[in-house]
């Protein structure tokens, strides 16, 4: 069903803000800075899911999310202090939650050992705050303890509530034939302030068999003493059903406190001629006057809460008319004729729907289709390409600079950016959302490797690209599990090296000139860079004697094949080292870079672009074409000399950098836009690194420039060309093919493998 | 004219699911997200509601405190209001019933079993 489809998303992003805010919730009380409405606020998102885990049937979580409610209502209510100790299970309480709901959400196996400890932890907790104060049973929340009385509300309710089995049991029973019940019903005053109405009471027990009803008018007083809001008439009524007894309580289950009721089963046969004659009468109505002092007695605890609570007192005993302790105001005439009661409530309800769904419409956000915001980002490219396209022609055609068209031109212009600017940032939401999933991760970290760690977020409102951010999320990971891996040390070494027990780890997210930098330092050791040289040597990374500054040491990490745990933690040794993390940086078009300083800590540094829907590029000259060449691959570019190219067979063709021999990509040939080589001295070679590392020299005719320029998939309209990653429009409506740097880079490599060899040669 | 709920749930899961569940009974539903809300809500429609059904614990303001408020107006006395709860324990019942609330219903909720209770006290 694609309505309950919906709902289980709508369910489970619920989840996830609700997680968020436990968290947050749990955090801040851990930090004293709480209140109690940031209590409620815990309680209420662990409520919450449970709630929405009930409908789903989700019963693992319903059964964790009940446990831990139960230890947070205790918290609430102040019997539960929160010491350190009974935070640290609610956060792992709430880390487990989370992963429930993952299992609920994806599928897979929750830890059940896991959960099963905590929930004994969660329980411990409640035994705790109950064995300091005697168990106040059904602590009535305002603070009403004597109203917890008991009886009164325990009285039968539990098995009011909906449960299929009562169904089950009713057409069970059923079958046995008809009951017959005589029922006597005294609505009290209070029971119509709350809305409920005797007539439609009766209505649901004609419903469930044939009844007759007389209606006792006796109480009713001369019209100068009618209190409006009294209530004055009694019904007896017979009751012959194939229903139980339990199934006719329920009609009165919202009215039995506020009514004086009594339903007892009788022999069907005994009072066919029920209400023929008065002396049957007089019986029913000395039973009244019995049911109510029955009542009386169940019904004394009730004023207890009634007085805290603002309650209307309970109407007097049968006799007496007129109760004088009504509320003021009219709610409702007694329902004299109960055919005609229920018409006020009736009157004008069914009213004008629309007018009271447009009030309702109060929403600060709208959630709208990604593809609908991406349409519209793609239009708006199209818009400023066509404005840039406009103009130019305009001045062309021989416009005056200082025209009036021209001054329109330019306040077209300035529109169109802030359109853009404005439409980019719809896409754009804060990195909040990968960072709070942070605390959690540190949390497991630290336990997993003994480190004491203190997570510090800045900037967490900073916004950014959501596929960004959704592709940020694996790198900040792996790079803060390093950060406490490696880069923290244990808390004895911290001690001796005279830092605080507990480390720091600290995650900053700020914009710097139109990109998103995202740093993650760390206070612990620095990167050990004799340890880091040794590594790289062993592995035939860099030559044994190989100089090198300090700056390069600690980019060997970043080296594929370099792992510094000589030991494979179960942390950071996951198969992914620092040159997974560059390379998917460097696929959302980032940069990384590390900073360290020997016992003082490391910073790893990302750059990445704000949006992936545009992209800076240096636009260049190939044969008679515009290529863009993303700026992020491009180390430098260079003037080759003819002293620097060295040819090999065939067209192959190395140029030397400083020390080292890259291969030279001629890009027209590559392209194929010529057959012969271009010459190397005539042009200029673009150094550029593919995201595994590999370098070659791109060869190309000139540069034009760099710009800013709107992505335009080819794939989606043309198919896949090797060489050529996307495309886009020039500010004067050209075409230009965006190259695929990585697939140009790797070709280059294939068809040179020989210059593995020959460059070492050349190194040396 | 097809009857008009307004319901009253801090939780967008529980909204929704009522609306698809009343919407696919004839009902008009109209939506507050927490007490305060609602009462805002209730004093912007044009008509009253037939029912009004509210979850308890809401931030700014909980289910009691709106059925207090709701109350306090004399003219308001005779819209039914259930309470959703997924408490099944009486206290919260009665509080609630204390508060002023006509009736209740358990989450999670059976279908039917929503629709029963309005019509049980819906005029």
């Amino acid at each position: 069903m694609d309505a309950m489809a919906e709902i289980r998303q709508t369910f489970f992003e619920e989840c996830a803000e609700q997680l968020a805010d436990l968290e947050a919730g749990l955090l801040a009380i851990e930090n004293g800075e709480a209140d109690s409405d940031t209590v409620n606020a815990v309680f209420r998102a662990v409520h919450s899911i449970k709630g929405g885990a009930g409908a789903f049937c989700l019963d693992d979580l319903v059964h964790f999310a009940h446990v831990f409610e139960t230890t947070l209502d205790e918290m609430r209510s102040g019997r539960l202090d929160s010491s350190e100790k009974v935070i640290k299970i609610m956060l792992r309480s709430a880390d487990a939650l989370a992963d429930l709901v993952t299992v609920a959400r994806d599928g897979g196996t929750a830890d059940a050992a896991r959960n099963a400890s905590l929930i004994d932890e969660l329980k411990g907790l409640v035994a705790l705050a109950k064995g300091e104060e005697p168990p106040a049973p059904t602590a009535a929340g305002g603070g009403t303890s004597e109203a917890s009385d008991g009886p009164v509300y325990d009285d039968g309710m539990g098995d009011l509530d909906f449960t299929p089995v009562a169904v089950d049991l009713s057409e069970l029973m059923g079958d046995g034939g008809d009951n017959t019940f005589r029922i006597v019903f005294k609505p009290m005053p209070r029971m119509y302030a709350k809305a409920n109405e005797a007539t439609r009471v009766l209505r649901d027990l004609y419903a469930l068999g044939e009844a007759k009803v007389i209606c006792n008018t006796a109480e009713v007083p001369l019209m100068q003493n009618l209190d409006p809001e009294g209530a004055y008439l009694t019904f007896t009524i017979e009751l012959s059903t194939a229903e139980p007894e339990e199934k006719v309580r329920e009609v009165f289950e919202f009215v039995e406190f506020d009514c004086e009721l009594s339903i007892e089963a009788i022999e069907s046969e005994e009072d066919d001629d029920f209400g023929a004659d008065d002396p049957d009468i007089a019986d029913i109505l000395n039973r009244i006057k019995a049911t109510s002092d029955d009542e009386e007695e169940s019904a004394a605890d009730e004023p207890a809460v009634a007085a805290e609570e603002d309650e209307p007192e309970p109407a007097p005993k049968a006799a007496a008319p007129a109760p004088k302790a009504a509320a003021p105001e009219p709610v409702k005439p007694e329902p004299a004729k109960p055919a005609a009661a229920s018409a006020p409530a009736k009157g004008e309800a069914g009213g004008d729907a629309k007018g009271a769904t447009a009030g309702a419409g109060a929403a600060q956000t709208i959630r709208v289709d990604l593809e609908r915001v991406d349409r519209l980002i793609d239009l708006v490219g199209e818009l400023v390409i066509h404005q840039v396209m406009l103009s130019q022609r305009a001045y062309q055609a021989g416009l005056a600079r200082a025209s009036d068209v021209a001054v329109g031109f330019d306040e077209l212009e300035q529109l169109t950016r802030e359109i853009q600017d404005s439409v980019m940032a719809i896409r754009a939401q804060p990195v909040k959302s990968v960072f709070q999933r942070l605390p959690r991760l540190v949390r497991e970290v630290a336990d997993i490797s003994g480190k004491q760690v203190k997570l510090v977020t800045e900037g967490e409102w900073t916004e950014v690209d959501k596929t960004v951010i959704e592709r940020l999320a694996d790198p900040l990971t792996h790079m803060i599990r390093n950060a406490i891996d490696h880069g923290l040390e244990k808390p004895e070494d911290r001690i001796a090296a005279g830092k605080p027990e507990e480390g720091t780890v600290r995650v900053a997210a700020m914009h710097r000139s139109g990109r998103i930098v995202i740093e993650i330092s760390d206070d612990g050791g620095g990167i050990n860079r004799r340890r880091v040289k040794e590594i790289a040597a062993n592995k035939g990374l860099i030559p044994a004697d190989a100089n090198l500054s300090d700056e390069e040491i600690d980019n060997l990490i970043f080296l594929p094949g370099f792992s510094t745990a000589d030991k494979i933690s179960s942390l950071s040794g996951r198969g992914v080292g620092m040159d997974v993390v560059k390379r998917s940086i460097q696929a959302l078009g980032g940069r990384v870079s590390i900073a360290s300083k020997p016992g003082k800590g490391s910073t790893f540094t990302m750059s990445l672009p704000l949006t992936l829907a545009v992209l800076d590029g240096m636009i260049v000259s190939v044969g008679e074409q515009t290529i863009v060449v993303p700026l992020t691959a491009i180390i430098e570019t260079l003037q080759p000399k003819a002293s620097e190219v060295k040819s090999f067979g065939g067209d192959a063709r190395l140029v030397q950098v400083r020390d080292t021999f890259l291969p030279l990509v001629d890009v027209a040939r590559e392209l194929g836009y010529a057959y012969e080589p271009a010459s190397a001295t005539g042009g200029v070679a673009i150094l550029v690194e593919a995201e595994n590392g590999a370098r070659s020299a791109l060869l190309v005719d000139a540069i034009q420039g760099q710009r800013q320029v709107v992505i335009k998939s080819l794939e989606a309209n043309y198919g896949r060309v090797p060489g050529i990653a996307a495309a886009t429009i020039l500010g004067d409506g050209r075409v230009a093919l965006i190259l695929d740097v990585d697939a140009v880079v790797a070709t280059s490599r294939v068809e040179g493998n020989f210059f593995n060899g020959s460059m070492k040669h050349a190194a040396e | 004219m097809s009857r008009t709920i307004l319901t009253i749930d801090d939780s967008r899961t529980m909204r929704e699911m009522l609306k698809v569940t009343l919407a696919s009974s004839g009902f008009t539903v109209v939506q507050a997200e927490d007490g305060q809300h609602g009462i805002e809500v209730l004093a912007s429609m044009a008509s009253e509601p037939d029912v009004i059904i509210t979850d308890i614990n809401m931030p700014r303001k909980d289910g009691f405190q709106f059925i207090e408020e709701v109350r306090a107006d004399s003219s308001r006395r005779a819209i039914p209001i259930l309470v959703l709860t997924t408490e099944s324990d009486a206290e919260k019942k009665q509080r609630a019933r204390l508060a002023g609330a006509t009736g209740w219903i358990v989450k999670p909720f059976d279908p039917t079993k929503l629709v029963d209770a309005i019509n049980r006290v819906a005029a």
